[in-house]
C-alpha cells in the first residue's frame, strides 16, 4: 500500500468564503458553527492578515472567542441543531457587533447551513449598528475560489458601492486573496508597478482592502485580474453593477518577467499610461538575474536542464512553467492544477506538448524525482519523505510555520527574483 | 419483535399504536412504545393523558453524568413503557436530527431492547429525511406497517413510505401490509384497495369511523383501556394477534408519481400494462450480504455486539461545556496515528480539510522546529467523500460506498471510518455502505468510529471513541503475554514534543531491558495493536482525565495490569517511576544503578544554575495542576516560591504538591487577582502558561509548557532557561518602543 499517493485534501468554499471576509481589513466572519470549524480558520485568519499587535488569550477568553482574536463561533453543539442556534445568535451578534468592526458576516458552517435557521432574521432583529449579512451555505465540497467569490459578492451586494465619476488611471485588483502565500508583499509589488506607471489602485477585492476603499470601488475604471479563478464570476457581476470592463491577462499571472510585463502592458494599453517606468524596473531585475545566472551557470551548467514540478492553480501555474522552460531553461516533469481547469489550463496542456513535455501534465511528481517542486509545503514535504532530495519552494498554502518579517512577493520583478534566489540557492 | 408503524401525520396512527400497545400488554406483552414525533403525543393515551418529558429535553436539560434511562421510559397502561423523542418548536432547528439524537441517548444510556418482547416505534411518515428513518435501519424495526385513509395525500404519503422502506430494504423484506384507518362509510375505499394491488402489500385491518375513538380520548385512555368489551378493541386485539402470529413480509414496491396517480385517482389497473414501479433504483440498492460472515472478519454486528459506542465521555461532554474541537478531528487525529490502515471521512471536503492541517501541522512543526520525521503526520492516511450539494439532499451512500472501495483496492489492513456533522445531519447509514462493501471484501475489516462531526462530542470524545472503537477492535483477545515487553497508553498526538518524550521513555526502559511492544494509539500498526495483549504492563503518559479513561477502559474490557505512575518529568518522579516499573519485573537492582548514574549527573549538572538562581522569588500561574515538577526544580536551585496560582481549568480539578506547606497556593485563581498579588509578592521570575501581557511593574515572565519534557532532566532545562533569562535585561528595548505606539 503507497499511502503516499493519497490526495491532497484541498481547502473548499467554506474555507474560501471565510478567507474573503476575514480579507477586508476592517470586517468579520462571525462562524455560527462548532468550534471544529472555528480554530482552524481563526488561526489562518490571524497568521495570514494579523490584525491586533499582541496576542493575550485572555484578551478574547470571552465566549464565542475562544482564546482567539478572530472568527468568533456559536460553538453549535447537538441540542443546537435539534433546536436552533437562536439564544447563542441573539447573544453573539451584539458581542461582535461591538468590536469596532465595519461589517460583519455571518457564515454558516456546513452542518449549520443544512438547519435552515433563518440568519437574516435574526440580523434584522438584532438591529446591529454595523452592517451585517448572511451567508446561508458556503456550499458543499465547492472550490475555494467559488466560496471565496459567492462571499465577496455578497459582501458587495450589502455594501452597494456606487457607480463614480473615474478618477484619472485607475483600477481595481480582482482575484486575490490572503490565502495566497505571501499576498502581502506581492500585492505591494503589483501596486508599485502599476503606481509608478501612474495607475491608482482603488480597492483590491479582497485582499487588505477596508470597507471604505470597496465602497469607492465605483470610481475605478477598469478590474483588473490577478488569479482569474478568483475574479471569473465577480467580475462579471462587477461590470453589471458598474459597467466596469475588465482586463485579463491571457498569460496568466503576473508571474516571471514575461507575463508580468504583459500583464503591465495589458492593462497601460487600456487604461493609456505609459508603461515604460515598470519595464525599466522589469529590464533592471532582468539584468540582475542575468548577472546572477551567468556567475552560477558558468560554474554548475544549472539551472538549465533542471526539472520541475508545479502544483498550483492555473493563473500560476502556466506563467511560472513558461518562465522556469523559457527564461531558466529548466524542463517541466510534473504539472498539476487541482480540479481546477480552465482557459490557461489548456494553454498550459498545449505549450507542455509544445515542448515536448506532454507527460509531465498531471503526472505524479513522486514517479517523476523533479530537481525543485514549487507547490504548498505539504506537497514538498511529501516528496522529500518520498526520500527525494527536491528543493521546494512554497508558492501556496499550507507554509511550513515560517514567520516572514520581510515580505516576500512572487508576483512582479521581486517575484521573479525571489524564485530565482531560492532555485539558484537550492540547486 | 420491533415494529415500525409509519403514516402521514394527523391520519391516526398514534391512537392505532397506542391502541395495539395496550392489547398487546392484555396478551402480556412487555411492550415498548417510541414515539417519533415532534409533537409527541404518541403514548398520551397509554399514559392517561400525562405529558412526560421528551428524550429530547431532557437531553438538554439534563447533564450527562445524571441522565438515566428511567426517566425518559414512562410506565403506562398495564406496563407498557412509553417514551417520546420530542423536537423543536417549528421553525427552528432540525426534527429529524432530533430523531437520530433520541435513539443515540438511549443507546447511550443502554437500552437492552431484548428486554422487551414488542417494541413499536410511531414515525411520522410526511418528512422523508434520514432522521425519521432511523426505525428503518438495519437493528431497528423488523417489520413496517404503513396507516393510511382513503384520501389520495394519505396513500401518496404511504407510497414515499414505501420509498424509504425500499432505500433500507435487507433480505428479508419488512413490510407487512397497509392498515386502512378509514375516514367513513361514504369514503372510496377502492383507491386503497387499487393501491394495495399495485404495490403488492395487502390491506391487513381495516379500521372502521367509530365515535368510541373521541370518548376513549376524552377519558385519556386507549379504547382498550375504556371500552375492553368494545367491537374495535376486538379488533385491536385481533390485530395484535396478529402482529405476533402472522407477519409474511413483502418487498417493499412503490409506484412512481404517475403511476400512482393513474391507478389511486383515476381508476382500475390497466391489466395488460405493466405497471411502472418506481425506478429509482439506487446502486447501492445491491443486495447486502445478509448471510454468513467470513470467520476473522470484524463484522459491524460484531462491533455492535461487543464494543458499542463509547460510554466513556469526555470531561466537556460530562459538564455539558462548550465543546472544543470535534469529535471527527479528534478521532482522525488518532486514526491517522496506526500504520497500514486508510481512514474514509464521509463528509463535505471542508471537514476533511480541516482535520488534516490540524494533523500536518504537528508534523510540519516537529520537522521544522525539532527535525523530528513524523510520516503518520505528514502522509495522514485519509481519503475524502467530498460530500456535495448532491449528496446533502438525495443521500451519499453509494458516494461512500464508491470511496470505500477505493480505499479496500489501496489494500490496507484496516479501513475506519469517520463521519463529520453533515453525514450525521442528514441521517447517513453508514453502516449500510459498510455491509455492502465488506461483503465484498473479505479480510480488510471497515471499522466505523463514532463522531458525527461534533454531534457526538468534543475533540477528546473523538480521540476517545478512536481509541476504544477503532484501535480498540483490533485488539486481539487471545493474544499472550510475553516477558519485558510493556505498552504505552494515552501520549498526546497533538503534542509537540512526544516523539521526543517517548524516545526518552524507551531509552530508560531499554536500560531495564524492556522494549515496548505497542504505543496506544500513536505511531503504531494494525499488527501492533492485534498484538497489544503481549504487554505485560502499561504505562500512562499522563495520569490526566484522558489517561484515566484510557485505563478505566482498558481495566474493564481485558483487565490489563497499568503503572500508577505517569512519565515522569524531573529527578523525583523519574527514580520512582523507574523503581514502579523495575519492581514489577523485579529489575531492583539495575535500576538502582541507573538512578545512581543519573544522580551524579544531576547533581554536576545543576551547580552553574544553582549558582545564579539562589534566593531568587518566583511566582507560578498556571492552568497545570502538577506543578511539583516545576517546583522540585526551583527548590533543587535553591529559589524560593512566592505564590502557586491554579487557574480553573475543565480537563482537571486535582491541585496536588508534596511541598504544600512551603509557599502561598491559591486555587481557582482569578487573572484579575494578578497584579495585587505581584506588587505585594515582587518574584524576579514570573510562570505563566503564556508570556503575560502589560504587568503591573518590571520583571521577568516566562512560559511553562503544557506537556513538559519527560525524565530525570526534564526540570533542568527550564533551570538552564531561568539562569540565562535573569542575566538579560528585565526590558527588552522593543517592549518601551511598543508601549510608545501601542
Amino acid at each position: 500500500m503507497n499511502l503516499k499517493k493519497l490526495p491532497e485534501i484541498t481547502p473548499d468554499g467554506f474555507t474560501g468564503a471565510i478567507m474573503a471576509i476575514e480579507g477586508i481589513k476592517d470586517a468579520a466572519v462571525l462562524l455560527n458553527g462548532p468550534t471544529g470549524c472555528k480554530f482552524y480558520h481563526g488561526a489562518v485568519a490571524d497568521g495570514q492578515f494579523p490584525r491586533v499587535d499582541s496576542l493575550d488569550p485572555l484578551y478574547y477568553s470571552e465566549e464565542f472567542y475562544f482564546g482567539q482574536p478572530r472568527v468568533p463561533a456559536t460553538y453549535l453543539d447537538d441540542h443546537d441543531y435539534v433546536f436552533g442556534a437562536t439564544n447563542k445568535l441573539e447573544k453573539i451578534l451584539p458581542v461582535v457587533a461591538q468590536k469596532g468592526h465595519s461589517l460583519v458576516a455571518v457564515v454558516n458552517s456546513p452542518g449549520a447551513a443544512l438547519i435552515g435557521d433563518d440568519l437574516e432574521r435574526f440580523i434584522e432583529q438584532a438591529g446591529l449598528p454595523v452592517p451585517c449579512f448572511a451567508i446561508e451555505s458556503t456550499g458543499f465540497s465547492d472550490s475555494f475560489a467559488t466560496g471565496f467569490q459567492i462571499a465577496v459578492i455578497r459582501a458587495l451586494k450589502l455594501l452597494a458601492p456606487q457607480p463614480l465619476e473615474f478618477k484619472g488611471k485607475s483600477v481595481n485588483l480582482v482575484g486575490m486573496s490572503i490565502y495566497h502565500r505571501h499576498w502581502q508583499g506581492s500585492l505591494d509589488e503589483l501596486c508599485y508597478l502599476l503606481k509608478i506607471c501612474g495607475i491608482r489602485v482603488v480597492s483590491v477585492l479582497c485582499a487588505g482592502s477596508g470597507v471604505e476603499e470597496l465602497k469607492k470601488l465605483g470610481s475605478a475604471e477598469y478590474n483588473l485580474v490577478v488569479h482569474d479563478e478568483f475574479a471569473d464570476h465577480i467580475t462579471p457581476f462587477l461590470k453589471e453593477r458598474f459597467g466596469q470592463e475588465s482586463i485579463v491577462s491571457e498569460k496568466g499571472a503576473p508571474v516571471g518577467f514575461d507575463a508580468t510585463e504583459a500583464w503591465i502592458k495589458k492593462v497601460c494599453n487600456r487604461v493609456d499610461a505609459d508603461p515604460s517606468p515598470a519595464q525599466k524596473v522589469l529590464a533592471a531585475a532582468r539584468k540582475q538575474s542575468c548577472e546572477v545566472l551567468s556567475r552560477f551557470n558558468s560554474l554548475t551548467g544549472l539551472p538549465k536542464g533542471a526539472t520541475f514540478a508545479v502544483s498550483a492553480d492555473p493563473s500560476m501555474a502556466l506563467p511560472l512553467t513558461k518562465w522556469l522552460y523559457s527564461w531558466l531553461g529548466m524542463v517541466p516533469v510534473s504539472i498539476c492544477t487541482g480540479d481546477t481547469n480552465n482557459d490557461y489550463a489548456d494553454i498550459l496542456k498545449k505549450f507542455l506538448s509544445d515542448t515536448g513535455c506532454k507527460n509531465a501534465w498531471n503526472m505524479d511528481a513522486a514517479d517523476v524525482r523533479p530537481d525543485v517542486a514549487f507547490g504548498s509545503e505539504i506537497f514538498i514535504s511529501r516528496l522529500r519523505l518520498c526520500g527525494l532530495p527536491v528543493i521546494g519552494i512554497d508558492i501556496s498554502l499550507p507554509g511550513n510555520g515560517y514567520m516572514d518579517v520581510i515580505q516576500k512577493s512572487l508576483l512582479g520583478a521581486r517575484g521573479a527574483l525571489y524564485l530565482l534566489e531560492k532555485i539558484i540557492n537550492g540547486l | 419483535m420491533r415494529i415500525a408503524i409509519y403514516g402521514k401525520g394527523g391520519i391516526g396512527k398514534s391512537t392505532i399504536t397506542a391502541n395495539l400497545a395496550a392489547a398487546l400488554a392484555d396478551q402480556g406483552k412487555h411492550v415498548l412504545q417510541i414515539g417519533c414525533d415532534p409533537k409527541h403525543d404518541s403514548t398520551r393515551l397509554l399514559l392517561n393523558g400525562k405529558r412526560v418529558m421528551t428524550a429530547l429535553d431532557y437531553l438538554r436539560d439534563v447533564p450527562p453524568s445524571r441522565q438515566r434511562l428511567s426517566e425518559v421510559f414512562h410506565t403506562g397502561y398495564k406496563g407498557v413503557v412509553c417514551a417520546e423523542a420530542g423536537g423543536p418548536e417549528p421553525g427552528v432547528g432540525c426534527a429529524g436530527r432530533g430523531i437520530l439524537s433520541t435513539f443515540a441517548l438511549f443507546d447511550r444510556l443502554g437500552l437492552k431492547t431484548e428486554e422487551f418482547d414488542v417494541i413499536l416505534y410511531d414515525v411520522l411518515g410526511d418528512v422523508v429525511c434520514g432522521g425519521f428513518a432511523i426505525p428503518l435501519r438495519k437493528g431497528f424495526a423488523d417489520i413496517v406497517y404503513i396507516v393510511t385513509s382513503e384520501e389520495f395525500m394519505s396513500i401518496y404519503a404511504a407510497n414515499n413510505i414505501l420509498r424509504g422502506v425500499k432505500n433500507f430494504d435487507e433480505s428479508p423484506y419488512r413490510t407487512a401490509g397497509l392498515i386502512l384507518n378509514s375516514r367513513g362509510e361514504t369514503e372510496d375505499r377502492e383507491k386503497v384497495y387499487r393501491f394495495s394491488e399495485a404495490v403488492r402489500l395487502p390491506v391487513k385491518h381495516t379500521i372502521q369511523r367509530s365515535n368510541l375513538f373521541r370518548k376513549a380520548e376524552e377519558l385519556n385512555k386507549t379504547i382498550v383501556e375504556a371500552f375492553s368489551e368494545s367491537s374495535e378493541t376486538e379488533l385491536f386485539q385481533t390485530m395484535a394477534r396478529g402482529f405476533l402470529d402472522n407477519n409474511n413480509l413483502f418487498a417493499a414496491a412503490p409506484l412512481e408519481d404517475e403511476a400512482l396517480e393513474a391507478i389511486v385517482l383515476k381508476g382500475g389497473i390497466d391489466t395488460n400494462k405493466k405497471i411502472d414501479h418506481d425506478i429509482l433504483e439506487s446502486n447501492s440498492a445491491e443486495k447486502e450480504n445478509s448471510g454468513k460472515e467470513e470467520p476473522g472478519i470484524l463484522s459491524v454486528s460484531d462491533q455492535e455486539n461487543g464494543l458499542a459506542g463509547s460510554v466513556f465521555l469526555s470531561k466537556s461532554m460530562l459538564c455539558r461545556e462548550p465543546l472544543h474541537g470535534c469529535a471527527f478531528t479528534g478521532a482522525i487525529c488518532t486514526t491517522t496515528q496506526i500504520n497500514d490502515s486508510i481512514t474514509v471521512v464521509h463528509g463535505p471536503r471542508s471537514c476533511s480539510h480541516i482535520a488534516c492541517q490540524t494533523i500536518l501541522a504537528g508534523g510540519l512543526r516537529a520537522l521544522y522546529q525539532k527535525n523530528v520525521i513524523i510520516p503518520e503526520q505528514l502522509f495522514p492516511s485519509m481519503l475524502s467523500s467530498d460530500m456535495d450539494e448532491r449528496v446533502v439532499i438525495y443521500g451519499g451512500k453509494d458516494d461512500l460506498i464508491k470511496k470505500l472501495r477505493q480505499a479496500i483496492a489501496k489494500k490496507p489492513q484496516a479501513v475506519f471510518l469517520l463521519t463529520t456533522c453533515p453525514s450525521g445531519l442528514i441521517g447517513e447509514d453508514p453502516e449500510s455502505a459498510i455491509r455492502i462493501v465488506s461483503s465484498e471484501n473479505l479480510g480488510i475489516p471497515i471499522i466505523p468510529v463514532t463522531t458525527d462531526g461534533n454531534l457526538r462530542g468534543d475533540y477528546m470524545q473523538g480521540v476517545l471513541n478512536a481509541c476504544m472503537e477503532g484501535a480498540g477492535a483490533l485488539i486481539d483477545p487471545c493474544a499472550c503475554q510475553e516477558d519485558n515487553l510493556v505498552n504505552v497508553i494515552a501520549e498526546k498526538n497533538i503534542a509537540n514534543n512526544t516523539e521526543i518524550n517517548f524516545a526518552v521513555i524507551s531509552k530508560l526502559l531499554n536500560k531495564l531491558g524492556i522494549t515496548v511492544n505497542c504505543r496506544f494509539v500513536r505511531r503504531t500498526s494494525i499488527k501492533a495493536l492485534r498484538g497489544f495483549l503481549k504487554g505485560r504492563l502499561n504505562l500512562p503518559a499522563f495520569n490526566d482525565y484522558f489517561g484515566r479513561v484510557m485505563i478505566d477502559f482498558l481495566k474493564e474490557r481485558f483487565q490489563v495490569s497499568f503503572a500508577q505512575n505517569s512519565f515522569p518529568i524531573g529527578f523525583y518522579e523519574s527514580e520512582r517511576w523507574l523503581k514502579e516499573i523495575a519492581a514489577f519485573f523485579g529489575k531492583e537492582a539495575e535500576a538502582e544503578r541507573i538512578i545512581d548514574f543519573f544522580r551524579e549527573e544531576y547533581r554536576a549538572m545543576i551547580k552553574p544554575f544553582r549558582n545564579a538562581l539562589e534566593g531568587k522569588r518566583i511566582m507560578i500561574i498556571t492552568y497545570i495542576h502538577d506543578t511539583d515538577w516545576i517546583l522540585e526544580t526551583a527548590f533543587d536551585m535553591g529559589m524560593e516560591v512566592a505564590k502557586v496560582c491554579i487557574l480553573n481549568y475543565s480537563q482537571d480539578n486535582l491541585f496536588f504538591t508534596r511541598y504544600s506547606d512551603k509557599f502561598e497556593v491559591e486555587t481557582n485563581y482569578l487573572p484579575q487577582k494578578r497584579d495585587d498579588d505581584l506588587r505585594r509578592l515582587k518574584p524576579d521570575l514570573l510562570l505563566y502558561n503564556y508570556t503575560p501581557q502589560n504587568l503591573p511593574l518590571d520583571l521577568h515572565a516566562d512560559i511553562i509548557p503544557l506537556c513538559p519534557d519527560v525524565g530525570f532532566y526534564g526540570g533542568l532545562v527550564f533551570a538552564r532557561r531561568w539562569a540565562t533569562l535573569l542575566k538579560s535585561p528585565v526590558k527588552e528595548g522593543w517592549k518601551y518602543e511598543f508601549e510608545k505606539i501601542a
